[in-house]
């Protein structure tokens, strides 16, 4: 086990140092110039081009960019946006908070709207509300993110501004501190919008699943048996039927988290607000390469961390893993 | 018991959300409070904003902050009119060479240090350095011996800028004679900073503490640059001027125009940014005391070393281009009246500006014809489709359009010739690889020049200078401008360069000037906006 470890943990490694080296390169492969950039549609004379690559070390060779900003890295330094100066950590801490936040809630209200549109649609079947979730379901998994974010603004936001209907407006500034976005503060109303936006994609086609799930469940001799038994509907539905068809719900729950870093991205991009993806997309166009590097790393060994804890927990689960590991050797 | 747990939490949420909803019906929150704080959702609405110190930022929202934090020694206000902020008078000793700035006495930075001439010879230390790396840098070159200073080649001068405190002068050296001076000293560059600034580096911004200044306002606290945050600002309590009507500033950062307009829609600011296409309607609805014309120039401009539409035997194809485009249809399809329809190069508002020095002041169907057969009628056969260069996704496609179709009006075809959004359009309209260039041009300050020796002088191909365009009559009026003490003589050679260039060779053709336009909450009174496009923050009034 311990030597299996050692083997995935330097695979991890390797995933991320090659992913990173690749995305170095791409900065120097792809057209286009970043301080060409930050000067818009003016020159900037020769001479102060070359104070600021000499200001960012973009004057040296590439392959002494690329060993500084592995130096700089094991030091824990992100380096530098060629934007604004702004350091990379406080921009990855500030970005990490926003996503970590928006992530969290989005995810909660997912699994809420999920579980009561799949439950309602299953158990009530051919019923209104049925109707309306199976409309729901369908109507939502349609609309670009970008469309239910302004729509959401102007529903939640601007049509309760007009009409002096003020506990109705949600569309209100994004809230700054933790405790705010974790703990619900006075800001809270900041957060209900986006990770609503961020929850109904993928709550309507878990919502389906659900009830495609529990309708095959219903339908099992083991449900009949119970109802058959006399146990309440209430009981068999919630104790019987619900753990059996929750299981592919789960799985699929898992697939969407992963998903949601996708909306979260054009979330963050609708409302503004300074997330992990948002600045990697504005960061990369405008090519502040360490802003775009020193976030991707981080989602990268996330991801490698990720695949790695799920790797050791399959060696764990399953011990021929193991024994594959070692005839592989 | 997993599904019972989260059955459960199910409950519980759905029990928690109700209590929220029932608590919101008593949760009534009005942005528009009589108090007279002031939040400002349009000022990054284009994206977030470079720096707010004067020394490094190159954008005008970074700028428009950069001005309320510091005074200079000049600024123009919303009228257009050149004043002393700092600078109680200057004169000029040696017609031009030499600028002698007698300051104000008793003014103070926020942290109360007084503001003299040597707090100018620091800012200026500072940023012109090389090391600082300033985009901005450039703007010292004005100066005798800067240059080699802000490229690293030399020490600051100090022989050319020089300063007396006792006497509360600053005495400045040119390089060559420049009437404008005064107007040039007022960008934001030019800023003075305190003792506790001397050597700051490019990261004191961010600390709200550090960045002291002696503007109206100051910084409350560090700012947050990126969307989502803010930058808060309190009145100045050791501000020399009048202190501003507002109790507190928040420029809230968007980086999309319809969030930001949403936001000020739904009550969360006093002002914010109009999406596109939704001028008319939304000037409409919340009135026009946010709309102002300001110094910046849109233009299409031909390569001069382009074969078809380039040099001296192809002016009549240029000028029949020219006379063909539909300026009107312009303003009014793409900017809905926001830009108004140019008439030449240099815009209204700037000193010594006079209107019509363009070819044609409006649509001339019948002449862009006639110009168009004399150019056949010289040998010249049916042209290929010419090219309309811009650089893609900023919405210059529609514009294009429209002058692809005035143009088949004529004749003459044309078709779009898109270039990547990568930031390498401009380099590779300097390098000539376009036809028919889109250009545009903003004033760094309120001058002619601004605009004439960047955009068409000889020696500034390779720079701004887009079409490579090349005239030794236009150079020798825009140089013997630059070099007389006169400043009338100067602004009448200015004109005829423009003449020379828009309408003696049509080296490029104006389309529209350029216009900020924001919509304002009705409880705003007062809002003046400078030709440069600063919003005077300070003189804003809120009932």
């Amino acid at each position: 086990m311990f030597t299996y470890t050692i083997k995935r943990l330097l695979q991890c490694l390797i995933v991320v140092w090659a992913a990173v080296t690749l995305m170095f390169a791409l900065f120097f492969i792809i057209p286009g110039d970043p301080i060409s950039l930050k000067s818009g549609e003016k020159a900037l004379p020769q001479e102060i081009l070359d104070n600021i690559e000499r200001k960012y070390g973009l004057d040296k060779p590439t392959y002494v960019q690329y060993l500084r900003f592995w130096g700089n890295l094991f030091r824990g330094d992100l380096g530098y946006s060629y934007k604004n100066d702004k350091s990379v950590n406080t921009i990855l801490h500030d970005g990490l908070s926003t996503s970590a936040r928006l992530l969290f809630w989005g995810a909660l209200l997912q699994l809420i709207i999920a579980l009561t549109v799949g439950l309602t649609s299953a158990i009530k079947r051919g019923s209104l509300g049925d109707r309306i979730g199976t409309v729901f379901s369908v109507g939502i998994q349609g609309i670009p993110v970008f469309v239910s974010g302004l729509l959401a603004q102007y529903l939640f936001g601007v049509l309760p501004f007009q009409l002096h209907w003020d506990w109705l407006n949600f569309f209100k500034p994004w809230p700054t501190s933790w405790h705010a976005g974790v703990i619900p503060g006075d800001s809270w109303k900041g957060v209900v919008l986006p990770a609503l936006v961020v929850a109904v994609v993928d709550a309507a086609f878990i919502a389906r699943m659900l009830r495609s799930s529990l309708l095959e469940v219903l339908r099992a001799d083991y449900i009949r048996t119970a109802f058959a038994k006399g146990l309440s509907a209430r009981r068999v539905w919630f104790h019987h039927a619900l753990r059996n068809a929750l299981i592919p719900v789960v799985t699929v729950y898992g697939t969407s988290l992963i998903a949601i870093f996708g909306v979260a991205v054009q979330t963050e991009k609708v409302f503004s607000l300074p997330g992990m993806g948002s600045t990697i997309a504005d960061s990369a166009l405008s090519q502040d390469a360490p802003v775009v590097l020193g976030l991707a790393i981080v989602v990268i060994a996330f991801g490698a961390v990720v695949n790695l804890i799920v790797d050791l927990s399959y060696a764990l689960i399953d011990p021929r893993i193991k024994i594959d590991s070692k005839a592989v050797h | 018991m997993v599904y019972m747990k989260v059955l459960s939490l199910g409950k519980r949420s759905v029990a928690v959300l109700a209590a929220l909803g029932l608590a919101v019906g008593g949760t009534v929150v009005s942005a528009h409070a009589a108090a007279p704080a002031f939040i400002d959702c349009q000022l990054f609405a284009a994206g977030e904003p470079d720096h707010i110190d004067p020394a490094l930022t190159s954008t005008l929202v970074g700028a428009n902050v950069a001005t309320m934090l510091f005074d200079g020694l000049t600024d123009t206000d919303a009228n257009g009119n050149l004043y002393g902020e700092v600078a109680s008078k200057w004169k000029t000793t040696d017609g031009s060479k030499t600028w002698v700035f007698t300051l104000k006495k008793g003014l103070k930075f926020s942290n109360g240090e007084a503001v003299l001439p040597s707090s100018f010879v620091n800012g200026w230390k500072r940023s012109m350095d090389s090391k600082l790396a300033s985009e901005v840098a450039y703007h010292g070159d004005f100066i005798l011996g800067m240059n080699a200073y802000s490229t690293g080649k030399g020490a600051f001068p100090s022989s050319s800028v020089v300063a007396d405190d006792k006497a509360m002068t600053l005495t400045v050296k040119m390089e060559n004679p420049t009437s404008d001076w005064p107007s040039i000293v007022g960008h934001s560059v030019f800023s003075p900073i305190p003792t506790t600034m001397v050597g700051a580096t490019d990261k004191v911004e961010e600390d709200g503490t550090k960045l002291v200044g002696n503007g109206p306002f100051m910084l409350a606290s560090a700012i947050t640059k990126r969307a989502g945050g803010e930058v808060v600002l309190v009145p100045n309590p050791n501000y020399g001027g009048k202190t501003a009507t507002l109790s507190k500033l928040t420029a809230k950062i968007f980086t999309d125009t319809n969030a930001a307009y949403n936001a000020f829609a739904s009550g969360q600011c006093d002002s914010g940014p109009i999406p596109a296409g939704r001028y008319t309607e939304l000037l409409t609805k919340w009135g026009t005391k946010g709309v102002k014309s300001t110094l910046g120039t849109d233009y299409w401009g031909f390569n001069w070393e382009d074969p078809i539409v380039g040099g001296t035997k192809n002016k009549y194809l240029r000028s029949a281009i020219a006379k063909a485009i539909d300026r009107d249809q312009i303003s009014s399809v793409i900017y809905q009246g926001v830009r108004k329809p140019a008439t030449g190069l240099l815009p209204p508002g700037l000193p010594g500006y006079v209107s019509g020095q363009g070819l044609t002041n409006s649509r001339d169907l019948a002449g862009a014809k006639a110009d168009y057969k004399r150019w056949l009628d010289l040998g010249n056969t049916t042209p290929p489709a010419i090219r309309l260069s811009y650089n893609d996704g900023a919405g210059w496609d529609k514009v294009a359009s429209i002058i692809i179709a005035n143009l088949k009006e004529i004749g003459i075809s044309a078709k779009l010739d898109p270039f990547p959004a990568d930031g390498t359009y401009f380099s590779k309209m300097r390098s000539g690889k376009g036809q028919m260039i889109r250009a545009g041009w903003f004033a760094d300050y309120p001058i002619a020049d601004n605009f004439l020796y960047p955009l068409l002088h000889s020696a500034s191909i390779g720079g701004d200078n887009l079409e490579r365009y090349n005239s030794a009559t236009f150079d020798a009026l825009v140089n013997s401008a630059r070099s007389t003490t006169n400043k009338a003589f100067a602004q009448s050679q200015y004109r005829r360069a423009e003449v020379q260039a828009l309408r003696s060779d049509v080296a490029i053709t104006q389309t529209v000037n350029r216009g900020i336009a924001t919509v304002l909450a009705p409880s705003i009174a007062t809002f003046p906006i400078t030709p440069l496009g600063m919003i005077v923050f300070d003189q804003v009034v809120k009932n």
